[in-house]
Parts: structure tokens; sequence; C-alpha cells
């Protein structure tokens, strides 16, 4: 071994070992791209924030396994840790995580973006996760990421595992209203909101969202949850409580699309996740009032694959059923279109 | 699967001490469908009741009575916690992940070098010997800082048609680095044994570069183990990420044709929060 100081690749440029499914519109005459707050997507199918995203190369793999964007991990002005293992658990229904909102910092992590963006050419959007301690953070951690190439932000409002992060944020119509207003003025790029289903009226938060000027909402975040080891007789994630995602969740999130979609005061866009695994959960969501859907938990049980996998989905399903553009289907099953 | 990965709750069987500092603890899971495609290489996470979860590649593995085992080097809490467990402790196990050793084509490939570097040992071990029972000539290689820190002394004996071994002072074997004995049996062979021949190894990451080398030099295929530090083990949170590629999924154990993509080998990894250190630089 020699004693050189070990350098660090600046952008990781990883080839691709075998020909992935990166091109895959000009197939069939069914169109399924579809354009959110200006912003063009070649598919639905978004990766879900905090998964498979710590790196540029990462996400860039997800997009070559069929996705149509990314979003990137929850980012902080300041790198975290996260909290210390157990941060899962699995069940048969899905899976509770207290990662605690890990991340290097936007600093660090703007090299990933622009890996990202060097590897996929720009034609998959990536959105930026955010959140801060205050107001005032979120709106300068927003402002930092704008400058970076994303296409958008997405407010992490309601994340369940940070004390003093997040969740308490998203639970307060007021508060949403300012945190939306704030990042709003700090940033020329659209600016989603992602809201919590660990509240009583999520239709309530996500007007507020609205009136903070949110170019668009993503519904929901995970459900609160805890496992206990009953023979230790303690909860087993150190964090005590976790986010339940995965398909247990799946029916609570359609049911908050379909709220906030049917609401006549609502106008802007919503993007549903919450425990999709397969192209009919995907039309669900859209059916529901989704325009694009997040996909996370379901890399678990079906690998990245799951996404080409619901991308040929959804193009038989429109061959079969004569829809031509898989956007007449967005809020089939609303009432007043019923 | 879905919940294929579920928790089980197991009782410690037997806590054995290997060599100075390293301890392998034995349990019995039910035996269900979910363990049979358990194989070398592979890993578990495994749950310490209010300390920690770890990602461990299995070292024991017996069917009749179905017995699994780790094993682990005390160099942290965690590591700390397992060394000091009990029969009759109950520790949580969840599994199995990622893609294990494979065997070659026994028609190409008939022999198999081991290389090992400390408490790396433990997933070659297990390999080593279900190649042996499968009939391949094997050759293992374990170097150690010194002769009571090198475990499995026996099993390398019993599971090798020749086992050597190095220690950094000399107390037993070959005075010098391991890949010092690989480097002298590779430049003995012909171009045809060298066909026939494939390398396998884990241990220290700049232990593992050098055999990279190695193999790259002398034109030998192998198989590599690899360790990142690891959240969920699912290949949700990418933690372990390294070069696009997710240690826990797509590794641990990569040939050597996709690792000589991964810039990151034997260079740097990530830290908790996902920043990138050089690699001589531990997680704390």
């Amino acid at each position: 071994m020699g004693h050189e100081e070990p350098r660090l690749p600046k952008i990781e440029i990883f080839i691709a070992i075998s020909e992935g499914p990166m091109k895959r519109s000009g197939q069939s005459s069914i169109d399924l791209s579809v354009n959110v707050a200006g912003i063009e997507f070649p598919n639905p199918l978004l990766l879900a924030s905090g998964i498979c995203d710590e790196t540029g190369a990462s996400m860039a793999e997800v997009v070559r396994n069929g996705a149509g964007g990314v979003v990137t991990k929850s980012l902080s002005l300041e790198p975290r840790n996260g909290h210390p293992n157990p941060s899962v658990v699995e069940l048969p229904y899905g899976i509770i995580n207290a990662m605690g909102l890990p991340n290097p910092g936007i600093e660090t992590y703007r090299d990933e973006i622009s890996s990202y963006l060097e590897l996929t050419g720009g034609s998959h959007p990536i959105i930026a996760s955010v959140f801060g301690s205050s107001i005032d953070e979120y709106a300068e951690a927003a402002s930092l990421v704008s400058g970076t190439g994303v296409s958008a932000i997405e407010i992490n409002g309601s994340c369940p595992n940070a004390k003093g992060l997040g969740l308490q944020f998203g639970q307060d119509p007021d508060v949403i209203r300012e945190l939306v207003r704030a990042v709003k003025g700090s940033v020329n790029i659209p600016v989603m909101f992602k809201l919590t289903p660990n509240t009583t009226d999520i239709t309530v938060l996500a007007r507020a969202a609205q009136e903070g000027g949110a170019d668009g909402v993503v519904a929901i975040n995970t459900l609160q949850a805890m496992k206990i080891d009953i023979h230790a007789r303690r909860p087993i994630l150190t964090n005590v409580t976790g986010g339940l995602s995965g398909p247990a969740i799946m029916p609570v999130g359609v049911r908050c699309v379909h709220a906030i979609a049917s609401d006549p005061e609502m106008k802007i866009p919503v993007i549903g996740v919450g425990g999709i695994s397969s192209y009919e959960d995907v039309l669900e969501y859209m059916m529901a009032g989704a325009s694009l859907v997040q996909v996370g938990t379901a890399v678990t049980w079906e690998d990245l694959g799951v996404f080409s996998k619901m991308e040929t989905g959804l193009r038989r399903f429109l061959e079969e059923k004569n829809v031509s553009d898989i956007r007449e289907l967005i809020g089939a099953a609303l009432e007043e279109r019923g | 699967m879905r919940g294929a990965g579920s928790m089980e709750m197991v009782k410690v069987l037997e806590v054995r001490e290997e060599a100075e500092g390293i301890a392998s603890i034995l349990f019995s899971p039910e035996p269900s469908h979910r363990w049979s495609s358990l194989g070398p290489g592979q890993f578990i996470m495994v749950y310490i009741p209010g300390v920690d979860e770890v990602p461990m590649s299995v070292s024991y593995l017996d069917d009749d009575p179905f017995v699994m085992g780790i094993t682990v080097q005390n160099i942290g809490e965690a590591t700390a916690s397992l060394c000091s467990l009990r029969p009759g402790d109950r520790i949580g196990v969840r599994g199995p992940y990622g893609k294990g050793f494979t065997l070659p084509d026994p028609d190409g490939t008939d022999t198999i070098i081991g290389v090992s570097g400390g408490v790396g040992a433990a997933s070659v071990i297990l390999f080593m010997e279900m190649a042996w029972r499968r009939g391949y000539r094997t050759v293992s290689l374990a170097g150690a800082r010194d002769m009571r820190s090198l475990p499995f002394r026996k099993r390398w004996e019993s599971c090798s048609g020749e086992a050597e071994f190095s220690t950094d002072d000399g107390s037993l074997g070959h005075h010098g680095f391991v890949t010092e004995l690989l480097e002298m049996r590779l430049s003995a062979m012909s171009p045809g044994e060298k066909e026939r021949t494939r390398v396998v190894t884990c241990g220290p990451e700049p232990m593992m570069a050098a055999v990279k080398n190695l193999m790259e030099s002398f034109s030998v295929s192998g198989e590599f183990s690899l360790e990142r530090y690891m959240k969920c083990g699912l290949g949700l949170c990418d933690s372990c990420s390294m070069s696009g590629r997710r240690v826990c999924v797509d590794g641990p154990v990569f040939p050597l044709e996709e690792l000589s993509l991964m810039k990151e080998f034997g260079r740097s990894h990530r830290d908790r929060s996902g920043r990138l250190i050089p690699l001589k630089e531990r997680i704390t």
C-alpha cells in the first residue's frame, strides 16, 4: 500500500453495466408525460424523498430504471447524522423508519445534484426536498439549493422523525402559510409542500399551503407508528416512534389525495405518495386527483426495476382502455367527473 | 417478498471465543423458508435490544440442527455488547440480505483461493467450506496482526487443500502481508492454472485493494465482500451508497469487473451524514 493521500473523486461517473430502459419514449403512441407547475416530466413516476438518494449516481441509476424524475433526500443547511440504529423496522405490510433526516448539508450535496444532472443530461427533473428548524432556515435552505440546477423545491414540513423539526411546522395551517410564503419569496422556482396525514383534516393544511403560494402539494408523508420488542419490553426504534410507509398506508394516501383534489377551493396540482408499488396503485392515485406520484418503499421488495415495471403496466393499461394520454385519467374518480 | 425481512427474536445458544477480541455468536432461528436462500457472503441485520442494530456476515450455517452464527471483533459499543452476550439472551435478526459469493462453473474453474484479513475471515470461511464440500481445490490465505488474533485456524485447515497464514509480527506463518502470500502463489501459476482460479476476499479495504491489483495484473477473476456504513439493509436509505451501487442490495459481494467501475473503492467512504471522506478516516 502506498502512503499517498487518498484522493476523492470529485464527480463520480458510474458507467452502466447493463443497458437499462433510460429511453423509452417513442416506443408506442401512448403519452405518459405530464407537466406540473411548468415542469415537464417524461412520465409521472418520481422517486420519493429519502430513498436511494444519497448520491447523484444513485439517483441517476433510478432514472435509468424508468423513473420520470427524482426528489432528493431532505436537505438542511448544516450536516446531520440522523438517528442511531435501529432506525428501520420491516413489517409484512410496510416499513417503519426513523432515519432522522441524515444529510451532508446543502453545500456538500450540491456536488451530488451536479453529478445527477451530468449523468442524466437534465432530461429528468430533480426536485430538492428541504427542511430547517425555523422559517428563516427553511427559506435560506431553499434559496441556497435553488441555485444548484434543481427544478423545484419540496418543503418537508412534515417529517415525524426529528425533534424540533418538520412535523410541528406541518400541523399548523398558520405556520404552513407563513412557511410557504417565506420559501416562495426566497426562490424563483416552483415550490411544493409535503403534507402530513397525522392531522384531523388534511384539506385544511393543503389550503394553507395554497394560500401561502405553493405551486403544488405532496400527499402524504409517513404515518406516525411504533413497534415494540415484547421480550425487552421496549420500542425497537432508537427514536421510539417512526413513520409508517408502504402498502399499509396506500388507501390512506388515496383518500387524502381524493379529499384534497375534490376540495373546490384547491386549484394547485396534487402529487400522490404513499404505498405505491404497482401500476394499479399509480392509477388509483391519479384517478383520485394526483398529477404525479412518488414511489419509495416499494424499492425494498421490487428493487429499482419497480419503475420500469410500472411504466410498462401503465402503457398496457392505457392501450387496453384506448386512452392515448395519461393526463385524461387525472382526477377521473372525482365525483364531479364521475 | 413483503415482510421477508421481518425481525425474528432468537435466543443465543453459545458465545465462542475465536481469537483475541474476536467472538462468534451462535443462535438458532426458526428453520423457515426465509432462510433457505441464505448463503456465504450474505448478511443479516442483528438487533441488540437497547444498543444498536448492525449488519453482520454469516460465519456459521448448519442445517441439522439449524444453527447460524456471526463473528465479531470487539471494537465498539455494538460489538462489545455482542461479545458480552450469554446463552439464553435474546437478539433480533432480520434478513437474509444482499448478494453473496458465487460458486464458479466447475468445468471452467476448479481452484478457489480465499484471501482474508482479520475478522474479514467470517464470510470467506463459510464460502471456502462450501467450495470444499463441492469438490473445488481450495487454498486459504488468512492474515492477522499476530497468532493470537487469527480466527478459525482449525476451520481453515479442515476446509482447505492448502492453508497458509501470515502475521504482521511473524508469530505465525509468513511474516508480512497476506497479499504477499497471494502474489507468490499467482506468480508461480501457469496461464492455464490462473484461468481456472477464482480469488474471493474480505478484509480491510487497503488489503482488498491490493488483492484487486494482483488479480488485474495476473488476470485472475474474483469476488470482493465490501463493508460500508449501513442503516436499513433494505436498499432504501442509500447510506451504504458507493459509486451508484448500494452495498446492501447490489453487494456486499461484487465481482472484479463491477468493482473496477466503482471509483470509490479503496479511496473513500461516506460518514453518517452522507459526506464523502477518505477511507482512512473512521466513522465516529
